[in-house]
């Protein structure tokens, strides 16, 4: 009989102690939105290169050429669009090397910028100008060169030099 | 034994009279009623940088910053599309009126709801400040973390000394919303789109210093 009514003690005690643990946190409180923010990240795309997949077969030592390569900018956000080229194949070895050229094309890693920032729909355009030396020996004869033009574009906002980009990636 | 049970009668008969004589005395009574009503706690807010309000603090064109119709005014501060580095403040003004509170409020917390479908690593990547002013001082900031984190729950704000952000009833207060993306935000959040909803909470300041 003494067990239970220190059993229903400690219960009313317990009891309590939620009660006025409850009250301690039933203070009035409130809540004020701002709703649709939106946040939008913006892109940088550009299409397909054009006037850039040309097949010159057969030129001989003395021939040289001229061709195009064009690039729409199609980002939603202002970018700087640049530019790398590589060569490579049997035709730049031959003969010592140096028989077959691309003069003022960037051969870096850095890509070359191409006009101020640019915005969606405009084009950007490399002018290749190759040739293949007059002086050419036949240890060229049946080689193939290529020549490879790869744009680049980065954002410009927080990115930019006046000039440039501050990087390129 | 007659004579007892005559006395008895008489007595009882004595009482009843006493009785009786008890309930027709004058009386009166007056009665005071006391009325208690508990007091009420809201807060209000607007963006306030110059925009028609109702409407977002951010948006990225004019008509996705537009108040609601049939009014449909277009924002005036559209950000944009956000690029890596990009950093945007906008202000809230929260308000206390007596239209619909009785009491003065600290603010506690900020939270935020992000709406179906958007893209939710790019809350990863946005980091968002709250700056307030202290007394009649400048804004100090008194809240921080990723919108990530916003969205996980409320992140509480109080001032830089820790002590409490008050609005009192019938003021107002700017808290100013500084957005930044981060420039190490790679190609996979390019095109993408996060809509939030920003909450400030409230408790009631009486009897909870």
């Amino acid at each position: 009989m003494f067990g239970k009514r220190i059993v229903m003690s400690l219960l009313a005690v317990g009891v309590t102690a939620l009660l006025v643990s409850a009250a301690s946190f039933a203070l009035f409180t409130a809540q004020t939105a701002n709703n649709n923010n939106t946040f939008s990240a913006g892109t940088v795309t550009l299409g397909a290169v054009a006037g850039c997949s040309n097949t010159i077969n057969n030129i001989a030592p003395g021939d040289a050429g001229t061709f195009n390569c064009t690039v729409t900018y199609t980002g939603s956000l202002s970018a700087w669009v640049g530019y790398t080229a590589t060569m490579g194949g049997d035709l730049t070895t031959c003969d010592g090397g140096g028989r077959f050229t691309a003069p003022g094309l960037n051969l870096s890693a850095t890509p070359s910028v191409l006009g101020g920032v640019a915005n969606n729909g405009d084009t950007r355009n490399v002018t290749v100008n190759w040739a293949f030396a007059l002086a050419a020996g036949n240890d060229c004869q049946g080689d193939s060169g290529t020549i490879g033009i790869t744009f680049h574009a980065v954002q410009s906002a927080n990115n930019t030099t006046g000039a440039g980009p501050t990087s390129w990636n | 034994m007659n004579k007892k049970l005559l006395l008895a009668s008489s007595a009882v008969l004595a009482v009843a009279l006493g009785v009786g004589t008890t309930l027709a005395l004058f009386s009166d009574t007056a009665t005071s009623t006391n009325n208690f009503t508990a007091g009420t706690l809201c807060i209000t807010s607007e963006r306030n940088d110059g925009d028609p309000v109702p409407g977002p603090m951010f948006y990225v064109t004019s008509a996705q910053g537009a108040t609601p119709p049939p009014t449909s005014i277009p924002g005036t501060l559209p950000t944009g599309l956000w690029a890596p580095g990009d950093t945007h403040t906008r202000t809230l003004t929260v308000m206390n009126p007596t239209s619909c509170s009785t009491m003065g409020a600290w603010l506690t917390s900020i939270e935020a709801s992000m709406h179906p479908g958007g893209y939710l690593p790019m809350a990863n990547k946005l980091w968002v400040e709250i700056y307030t002013p202290q007394g009649g001082g400048p804004d100090v900031k008194v809240g921080e973390g990723w919108l990530s984190t916003f969205l996980a729950g409320p992140v509480p704000i109080q001032y830089p000394d820790t002590t409490k952000i008050p609005l009192h009833l019938s003021s107002n207060r700017h808290m100013k919303f500084k957005v930044h993306f981060d420039i190490g935000a790679d190609n996979s959040y390019q095109g993408q789109t996060l809509v939030v909803d920003f909450k400030v909470n409230s408790v009631q300041m009486p009897n909870n210093p």
